[in-house]
C-alpha cells in the first residue's frame, strides 16, 4: 500500500439484515483514493455505490451493516472506530454530499448557522470567526451576497444554491476526502454543469480528493480522473476515465456506454442493456451479470470472475508525466476488468 | 403575517357562533318548561308566567339567542335559577382554581411526556422504550378518576403526604395537578417520541451526522425542534382533553372548578349554570387552538415566510 | 435460503424495527415483493406481541359478556344484607358492595355494557362520519363548506362536555348515552374521510370509473370507501376506548348509567364512598375499564403500524 492513497478501502463487504435475508449490497469492494484526484463510482441504482459511501462515513444505519474488509484514512484503520472518534473524522477529514439538496439541509435553521455548526464542532474557533468562515466559504462556492445568505433558511433557496451550501459546508474543513452522492441528479443541467466546475476548482484548490458516486456517464467523462463500475455490489471495471470510455473492458461497461445517446449518430432507438438487476438475494451462481449478458457462456454461470489486470500500463492513453509525478499511484493507471475474456491478466483482488 | 393572523381569527369566529348557537339550541329542546322545572309542579302557573317574561322566555327563540349572545358579548351568561347569582360571577369565582388545576396538570404533563418521549426516541426499540411507552400507553388507558382514585387512596389515605381533598394550598393542588396530567402526558410522550422517530428519517439528520455530530446532538440540535413543532398544536388540543378530564378530577378532590360547575348544574337542572360554563369553556378551547396555531406559525420558518 | 432467513431474522429481531427504515423499504421494494393483508396480520402478530395478546383479550371479553349469566358465580343484582362490604374471599372475588352483591359478577355483566357502548355508537357515529366525509371531499363546494363548518364546531367541543350538554338534554340513562355517543364522534371520522376521498378523487381508477359513466354513489362507495378502509379499521379500533372512557365518565359523574345497572362507571363512583375502608370496590370496576381500553388502544397501535402507518395520532 502506498503512501499517496489517501483513503484505501479493501475488500469492503456491507449488508443488509432484512426480514427476507441478508442482501450482500457491498460484497468486496476495493477502491483507493489519491489525494487531490476524482474518483468516480459508476452504476445503476442499486448497484451498491451509496452503501459503499455511507459505509466509508460510518453511516450505515440499521438494518445495513459492514461485515467485512477495511477502510484505510491515511494509514489509520477507521473500520473499527468508536463513534466518538468516526464523529470526529465525519465532516473534519471526510465530507459528504447528498443527492437531494431540497430536503438535505434543516428547514427550522438559517442555513449559515448550520454550516457554522460543522467549523464550531471540528475547530477551537470563536463563534464570529466561524461566521467570517461560514461568509468566506460562501462567497467561493459562488453564493451570492454571502452576508445576507448566512441568516437565510432552505426553503429560500434555489436548488443549486442549496447544493453550493452542502458544498461549502463540506468543504469548510478542508477534508481530506469529499464523497459526493449523486450531487447534481436533482439539479438542472445548466446548474449541474457549474457545480460540477465548482467541486473541480475546489478539488485543485485545496488538495481535496473526491469520490463522485454517479450513474451518469457524462459526469463521469466531465470531471472525473478515475472511474469503478459497479453492478450488483461488485466492482466491474476499474479504469482511468479516458481508457474507460476508449477500451471499455466488460459486457456491462460496454452496454453503458452504448446506451448514451450520441448526437452524431443516427439510432433508430436507444440500446438498453436487456433484462433486470438480480435480486441481491438470490444472484447467480457465477458471474452476477451473467443473466444479461450476451457474451456469457457455461462458465460465466458456474463460477465468480475475479477483477483481471489488464495491462493499462501500456496504452497510450495515460500520459507519462502523471506517472512520473506520483510514483505510488499505480492504481491509478491500472486497468481492471472482471470477466473471463481477461483471465491472462493478474488478479487484482483475491 | 399579520392578514394571516386575522384570516386565522376570521375563521374561528363562525366556529364559536356555531358552537354557541349548538349549545344553546341544544340545552332548549328540553322536554318541559324550565321555568316549570326550576320552581317545581305546584307553583302558582301565573307567577311561572311571570318569571318566564322576566327571563325573556317568552320570546321567540331566535330572539332569545340573540339576546344571549349580545349579553354574553357584554360579559353577562345570565342568571342561576339555583344559586340566583349570576352566571358570570359564579365561573369567575370557580375559574381560578380550575386555571391552577389545568396549568400545573399541564407542566405534570409537558415535562414527564417530553422528557419520556425524547428518551424512549433516542433508546428506540430497546428495553426503557418499551417501558415507557408502555407506561405511555397505560396512562393514556387509565380513565382519569381511577388515576385520582389511585393517587388519593396511595398518598393521600395510605402515606398521609398530601391532603385528601380540598384545593386550597400548593399541597393540596399536586394530586389532581398529577392525576389529571397524567393521561396528557401519555399522550404527548407517545407523540413527542413517533415524530421524533420520523424525523430522524430525514435527509437533513444524515447531513447532520455527516457533519460530524454525535448522536446526542443530532438529536438536540436538529431533530428536536423539528419534531416539537407538531407537538405544540398537540398541546393545545391537549387542552381540550384537559378541560373534559378536569370535570372529572375535580370531582374526586371536591375541588371548587368550572367543571363541578357543570355537573352541578345537570344535577340540579340549572340551565344557565350549565350554559354559561359549556360556553365559557368551549370558548377557551377555541382560543387556545387558535393561540398554538398562530405559535405554529411563528416557529416554523417555512410557513412564517410566506404570509 | 432458510439459512439465510434465520440469519437475517436474529439479527432483525434485535432491534425489532417495527416501521420499516427507508433504507429497508428501497430493500424491500427491490426485491419486488408486496405485502398482502395475510402478510400483514402475519407481521402484525410476529412483531407485536402485545396486539397479538390484546386481540386474544377482547374476544376473551366478548365471550365473557356474551356469555356473562352463565360465567358469573352469582347473579349480579341479588342483594344480600348479611354480606355487605366483604373483603375479597374464595366465595366473592372481589367482595361484595354496599348492597352485598358479588363485585367479580357485577364486573362481568358490566362487561355487557362496556363493550356495547363501545362498539354499536362507534359504528354508528362512524358510518355517520363516513358518509359526511365522502360527501364533503367527493362533491366539494358548498356541501363540503357546511360539512366541514360542522365538523369544526363538533370538534371544537370537549367531547365529555358535549355529551353531558345533550345527557342534560335527554336525561340519564344508557340508551341515552347510547344516542349522545352516536351522535357526537362523527366529526373526526368525516374529517379523515373527507381527506382520503380528496387525494383519491384524483386516482387514475376512479377518473377511469367516472369516464364510463358509472354513478357517483357507485364509486364513491364501491371505489373510494374500499381504499379508505385500512384507517376506518385502525379508526374504529382506536374509537371504541374512547367511547368506552366516555360512558364510564359520564356516568361516574352520576349522569349515565343510573343504578342498579351494573356499569363499570357507575360501580366506581358508588364504591368511591368506601374508598378508605373497601378500596376494591372502586378500584376493580377501574382495573376492569383500564384493561378493556388498553386492548383496544394496544391493537390499535398494533393495527395502525402495519394497515396504516400515514395515520398519525391525533
Amino acid at each position: 500500500m502506498s503512501e499517496a492513497i489517501v483513503l484505501d478501502i479493501r475488500n469492503l463487504r456491507s449488508h443488509f439484515f432484512t426480514a427476507k435475508g441478508e442482501v450482500p449490497a457491498v460484497e468486496g469492494v476495493s477502491i483507493q483514493v489519491p489525494p487531490g484526484k476524482i474518483i468516480g463510482i459508476v452504476g445503476e441504482s442499486g448497484c451498491g455505490k451509496s452503501m459503499t459511501a455511507m459505509s466509508v462515513m460510518g453511516l450505515l444505519r440499521y438494518p445495513g451493516r459492514v461485515v467485512g474488509g477495511s477502510i484505510t484514512l491515511e494509514g489509520r484503520d477507521i473500520t473499527h472506530l468508536t463513534k466518538r472518534e468516526l464523529s470526529q473524522i465525519r465532516g473534519n477529514e471526510i465530507s459528504m454530499i447528498f443527492q437531494e439538496p431540497m430536503t438535505s439541509l434543516n428547514p427550522v435553521y438559517p442555513v449559515g448557522r448550520q454550516v457554522r455548526e460543522a467549523i464550531l464542532l471540528h475547530q477551537k474557533m470563536g463563534k464570529d470567526e466561524a461566521k467570517e468562515r461560514v461568509v468566506d466559504i460562501f462567497r467561493a462556492v459562488g453564493i451570492p451576497e454571502p452576508e445576507k445568505r448566512y441568516y437565510s433558511y432552505p426553503h429560500q433557496l434555489s436548488g443549486g444554491l442549496r447544493q453550493r451550501v452542502m458544498i461549502g459546508m463540506a468543504m469548510v474543513c478542508r477534508p481530506k476526502v469529499m464523497i459526493a452522492d449523486e450531487p447534481t441528479t436533482a439539479l438542472d443541467v445548466t446548474i449541474e454543469a457549474q457545480i460540477l466546475r465548482l467541486m473541480k476548482k475546489l478539488c485543485e484548490e485545496q488538495g481535496t480528493s473526491i469520490i463522485l458516486i454517479t450513474h451518469n456517464m457524462g459526469v463521469v467523462a466531465e470531471i472525473c480522473d478515475y472511474v469503478y463500475v459497479m453492478y450488483a455490489g461488485k466492482v466491474m471495471e476499474q479504469a482511468e476515465t479516458f481508457a474507460l470510455f476508449e477500451r471499455p473492458g466488460h459486457p456491462y461497461t460496454q452496454g453503458l456506454l452504448k446506451s448514451i445517446p450520441k448526437l452524431d449518430e443516427k439510432a433508430d432507438r436507444l440500446y438498453t442493456i436487456e433484462g433486470v438487476v438480480p435480486n441481491l438475494l438470490h444472484l447467480p451462481k457465477g458471474c452476477s451479470f451473467c443473466t444479461r449478458c450476451g457474451q456469457a457462456n457455461e462458465r460465466c454461470f458456474a463460477e465468480k470472475p475475479y477483477l483481471y489486470e489488464t495491462g493499462g500500463d501500456s496504452g497510450e492513453a495515460i500520459s507519462g508525466d502523471s506517472k512520473n509525478q506520483r510514483p505510488g499511484s499505480q492504481e491509478l493507471t491500472s486497468h481492471g476488468i472482471r470477466c473471463f475474456q481477461y483471465e491472462g491478466g493478474g488478479k487484482l483482488d483475491e | 403575517m399579520l392578514s394571516k393572523i386575522l384570516k386565522r381569527i376570521a375563521i374561528s369566529i363562525p366556529v364559536l357562533v356555531g358552537v354557541v348557537l349548538a349549545i344553546f339550541i341544544m340545552l332548549r329542546i328540553v322536554p318541559g318548561d324550565p321555568v316549570t322545572t326550576m320552581m317545581g309542579e305546584h307553583v302558582n302557573p301565573a307567577v311561572i308566567e311571570k318569571i318566564s317574561r322576566e327571563m325573556g322566555l317568552d320570546q321567540p327563540l331566535i330572539v332569545q339567542f340573540f339576546r344571549y349572545v349580545a349579553n354574553a358579548l357584554r360579559g353577562d351568561f345570565g342568571t342561576s335559577y339555583r344559586l340566583n347569582r349570576n352566571v358570570t360571577q359564579i365561573i369567575l369565582d370557580a375559574f381560578p382554581n380550575t386555571v391552577k388545576l389545568s396549568l400545573l396538570a399541564a407542566a405534570v404533563a409537558w415535562v414527564i411526556g417530553i422528557v419520556a418521549g425524547i428518551v424512549a426516541a433516542i433508546q428506540q426499540n430497546k428495553l426503557l422504550d418499551r417501558l415507557f411507552m408502555g407506561s405511555a400507553l397505560l396512562g393514556v388507558s387509565m380513565p382519569v378518576f381511577m388515576t385520582a382514585l389511585v393517587l388519593q387512596y396511595v398518598f393521600a389515605f395510605k402515606l398521609k403526604w398530601f391532603p385528601v381533598s380540598g384545593f386550597d394550598s400548593l399541597k393540596a393542588m399536586i394530586l389532581p395537578a398529577i392525576a389529571l396530567g397524567w393521561n396528557s402526558a401519555g399522550s404527548i410522550a407517545r407523540m413527542t417520541r413517533s415524530n421524533l422517530v420520523e424525523v430522524m428519517q430525514n435527509d437533513f439528520i444524515r447531513t447532520a451526522r455527516a457533519k460530524g455530530l454525535r448522536e446526542q446532538g443530532v438529536i438536540v440540535g436538529h431533530a428536536l425542534k423539528n419534531a416539537m413543532l407538531p407537538v405544540v398544536t398537540m398541546m393545545a388540543l391537549q387542552l381540550s382533553s384537559m378541560l373534559s378530564g378536569a370535570v372529572l378530577t375535580e370531582s374526586v378532590f371536591g375541588v371548587p372548578g368550572i367543571g363541578r360547575l357543570a355537573v352541578n348544574g345537570i344535577e340540579t337542572r340549572d340551565m344557565p349554570l350549565l350554559q354559561g360554563t359549556v360556553v365559557f369553556t368551549t370558548i377557551l378551547i377555541i382560543l387556545g387552538n387558535l393561540i398554538a396555531d398562530l405559535l405554529y406559525n411563528v416557529l416554523d420558518p417555512r410557513i412564517r415566510e410566506d404570509g | 435460503m432458510k439459512d439465510e432467513r434465520q440469519e437475517g431474522r436474529a439479527d432483525g429481531m434485535e432491534e425489532g424495527g417495527k416501521i420499516p427504515k427507508p433504507d429497508t423499504m428501497a430493500m424491500d421494494a427491490q426485491l419486488g415483493e408486496a405485502d398482502t393483508w395475510a402478510d400483514k396480520l402475519r407481521t402484525l402478530v410476529r412483531q407485536n406481541k402485545m396486539a397479538a395478546v390484546s386481540a386474544v383479550v377482547i374476544v376473551l371479553m366478548i365471550l365473557v359478556a356474551v356469555f356473562a349469566p352463565w360465567v358469573a358465580p352469582y347473579d349480579h343484582l341479588a342483594q344480600s344484607l348479611t354480606e355487605r362490604l366483604q373483603d375479597p374471599s374464595a366465595a366473592h372475588w372481589l367482595g361484595t358492595d354496599e348492597l352485598g352483591r358479588d363485585v367479580f359478577s357485577r364486573i362481568i355483566f358490566g362487561a355487557r355494557i362496556s363493550l356495547t357502548i363501545g362498539l354499536v355508537p362507534t359504528l354508528i357515529s362512524m358510518a355517520i362520519g363516513t358518509v359526511l366525509g365522502l360527501c364533503a371531499g367527493f362533491y366539494g363546494g358548498k356541501t363540503d363548506f357546511i360539512i366541514m363548518r360542522l365538523a369544526d364546531v363538533m370538534l371544537a367541543f370537549p367531547s365529555l362536555l358535549l355529551a353531558m350538554v345533550v345527557m342534560y338534554t335527554m336525561g340519564g340513562g344508557l340508551i341515552n348515552i347510547f344516542i349522545a355517543l352516536s351522535l357526537v364522534n362523527w366529526a373526526g371520522t368525516a374529517r379523515i374521510v373527507r381527506s382520503h376521498t380528496l387525494s383519491l378523487k384524483e386516482k387514475e381508477f376512479v377518473e377511469a370509473a367516472r369516464s364510463i359513466g358509472v354513478k357517483k354513489w357507485t364509486i364513491m362507495f364501491r371505489h373510494i370507501l374500499p381504499n379508505c378502509l385500512p384507517s376506518l379499521i385502525v379508526l374504529f379500533t382506536l374509537n371504541i376506548p374512547s367511547a368506552i372512557l366516555s360512558e364510564a365518565s359520564l356516568s361516574f359523574l352520576g349522569i349515565g348509567a343510573q343504578p342498579p345497572s351494573a356499569s363499570w362507571g357507575l360501580m366506581v363512583v358508588r364504591g368511591k364512598k368506601y374508598l378508605f375502608s373497601e378500596p376494591w370496590l372502586s378500584i376493580a370496576p377501574s382495573v376492569a375499564i383500564m384493561i378493556v381500553v388498553l386492548a383496544f388502544n394496544f391493537l390499535g397501535d398494533g393495527l395502525r403500524d402495519v394497515l396504516d402507518p400515514y395515520l398519525k395520532e391525533q
